[in-house]
């Protein structure tokens, strides 16, 4: 008769359980790991040294707080944990054990999405950004998929998953960051600017602080009628538009500009103009109110009358409500990435 | 027909023949060599010696009880509340086991569950001096001074001298070494010739600021035992230990 080696029950031969305690009687030979799992040293040393014991004591009530829930309102919330999961592509799947495919699609969501920021303001950048999105909806077509059984249902709920995350993540994020990434491609030569560089533009710097000297911004230039000798030719230039610019100081500040040296309120600025070779129109003035002082460093014009003092005044004295955006970053070509400086 | 010279069909080999080398005997041997690490405060090498008993046998409760002490014993409580439950999902309400849990929980700062493991481990069947050791160290956390009551049935129902050692361990890590005191000496009255004894008592004897005593109790556990590396460095830290505000505050206070 087989003794149950917890209780010492003696039970009837052929029985594999203990009929008193419920042990196993074919314990002795059962593939069982036998070896403890152990802390680790940190382990031990974080528990002597931390009260971890009242960070563990406050395991339990959490635990009967989340048994309240029924299964009803667990399933609920269980199904929406996993709709919420769709916010990142290849996330439900990863938590579904869909292990290749969730870092298939989390992985060339991401490719994607760095291509199109790397490649930001050009056409192939619009095509990474499909291509990412498509990837997204792949993600969600398939937790659709394996949500039900029932086709219409699958359906549906694609097409709600796909307008929920087109109308709360895409459509806001296309509206959002052009607000603080508008890509500005140049048209025109403007040293150091060439035609075909991309800046990225911030239209909200000047939202809540006003420019300051030495900012780099966007800003329309004031208009100007210019008579000037071009190829052998008398001709107007008319200046207008926008232009890319260093500011070099603000209003109420007295500025000496001598062709290349700056003094501003009489002590040499540091500041100078985003082309470094510029070096005409002098000029002394004061800033007026509510205006600030950029000079039209990329201008190649020649044959300028010698005297444009005038001129100067015009091109260089700008209206704060003129400047449209701070340009802090050259995206392309990749051999000039970098902030502007 | 060299080629099937060594085939064993049937019957017993020299080597199961013999009595001292049959599985039966060398379980025996591992569980009473990790008893007796365990008696020397070798609570590591016990453990090692209880998973080697195990291996031969996993039906061995006293195996799996003796893991969970030691790792209850080397303050890895986490670790023996999980191998406690796996224990207890063998061997089902096996008061022991749920003694040994509870005092895992009680390590990790649960004592309502410990209390409920506690209360289910009494009312198992049969009875054990551990479960009414773990059940005083309960009621001592709790601030109840049932426990003095638990402890000593816990020493009426096993004459050991290892119990009463593990509840003067137990009132030492509670912070109450007077009463550590006595029941270690009971412990040595039992088994004057066991070093451990010696070496806990001199612990005691130094967290109640009696350092001649415990320089007295290391030296005669080193008597014992020449080489007790624990009783050398703790003699060493002593004897030549810097000066300490907290050394010159027990022999000013302490002695008295």
């Amino acid at each position: 008769m087989p003794q149950c080696s917890s209780c010492q029950f003696h039970n009837m031969p052929g029985t594999t359980h203990c009929g008193r305690c419920g042990a196993s009687l074919l314990l002795a030979t059962a593939p069982i790991n036998v070896h403890p799992p152990r802390a680790t040293k940190w382990a031990k040393t974080w528990r002597k040294t931390t009260c971890w014991h009242a960070w563990y004591a406050l395991r339990r009530p959490i635990a009967d707080l989340t048994r309240r829930f029924d299964t009803d309102s667990l399933n609920g919330w269980r199904s929406a944990v996993t709709a919420l999961r769709a916010i990142v592509p290849g996330w439900p799947q990863l938590a579904a054990s869909k292990v290749q495919l969730g870092r298939f699609l989390l992985g060339g969501y991401l490719l994607c999405g760095l291509l199109a920021a790397i490649c930001y303001g050009t056409i192939i950048s619009l095509l990474f950004i499909a291509t990412a999105i498509t990837i997204h909806s792949i993600s969600v077509y398939d937790l659709a998929q394996s949500s039900s059984k029932v086709f219409v249902v699958r359906i549906s709920r694609l097409l709600l998953g796909c307008g929920l995350l087109g109308m709360f993540l895409y459509l806001p994020l296309f509206n959002l960051v052009p607000y603080y990434a508008e890509p500005l491609v140049i048209q025109v030569n403007r040293t150091p600017l060439l035609a075909g560089d991309v800046l990225l533009a911030n239209r909200n710097a000047y939202l809540w602080a006003p420019p300051e000297a030495g900012d780099i911004v966007l800003y329309i230039i004031n208009s100007a009628q210019v008579g000037a000798f071009l190829q052998g030719r008398n001709a107007v230039i008319n200046i207008a538009g926008q232009r890319v610019d260093r500011i070099l100081a603000m209003s109420g500040q007295s500025v000496v500009w001598d062709g290349k040296t700056l003094t501003v309120d009489g002590q040499p600025s540091t500041q100078r103009p985003l082309n470094p070779a510029f070096s005409a129109l002098p000029l002394s003035l004061v800033v007026p109110p509510q205006h600030c002082l950029i000079l039209p460093s990329g201008e190649q014009i020649e044959g300028l009358p010698p005297n444009g003092e005038s001129l100067a005044r015009t091109l260089s004295i700008i209206p704060l409500s003129n400047i449209q955006g701070r340009v802090y970053w050259r995206n392309l070509p990749w051999s000039r990435m970098g902030p502007i400086r | 027909m060299a080629r099937f010279s060594k085939l064993e069909l049937g019957g017993d080999s020299p080597r199961n023949s013999n009595p001292d080398l049959r599985p039966g005997k060398q379980q025996a041997s591992s569980l009473e060599q990790a008893i007796e690490q365990r008696r020397c405060g070798q609570y590591e090498n016990a453990l090692r010696l209880y998973s080697r008993a195990l291996e031969e046998d996993k039906s061995l409760v006293t195996g799996w009880l003796g893991q969970v002490q030691m790792l209850i014993m080397l303050d890895e409580s986490v670790e023996a509340e999980l191998w406690s439950r796996k224990a207890l999902e063998l061997f089902p309400g096996n008061g022991d086991l749920l003694a040994g849990r509870a005092q895992a929980y009680r390590r990790m700062g649960d004592k309502g569950q410990a209390l409920l493991l506690s209360d289910g481990a009494l009312k198992a069947t049969g009875q054990s001096a551990y479960r009414w050791t773990v059940r005083g160290e309960l009621m001592l956390a709790t601030g109840q001074d049932t426990h003095t009551h638990c402890f000593d049935k816990a020493m009426q129902i096993e004459a050991d001298w290892l119990v009463p050692l593990e509840i003067a361990r137990i009132y030492q890590g509670l912070g109450v070494p007077s009463r550590a005191l006595g029941r270690i000496c009971r412990a040595i009255e039992l088994a004057p010739d066991r070093y451990y004894a010696w070496f806990v008592r001199g612990e005691v004897e130094r967290d109640l600021g009696l350092e001649k005593a415990a320089i007295k109790s290391w030296q005669h556990c080193l008597e014992l035992c020449p080489h007790h590396a624990d009783a050398e460095r703790e003699l060493s830290q002593l004897e030549e230990g810097g000066w300490s505000l907290t050394r010159v505050w027990r022999r000013l206070f302490g002695n008295r």
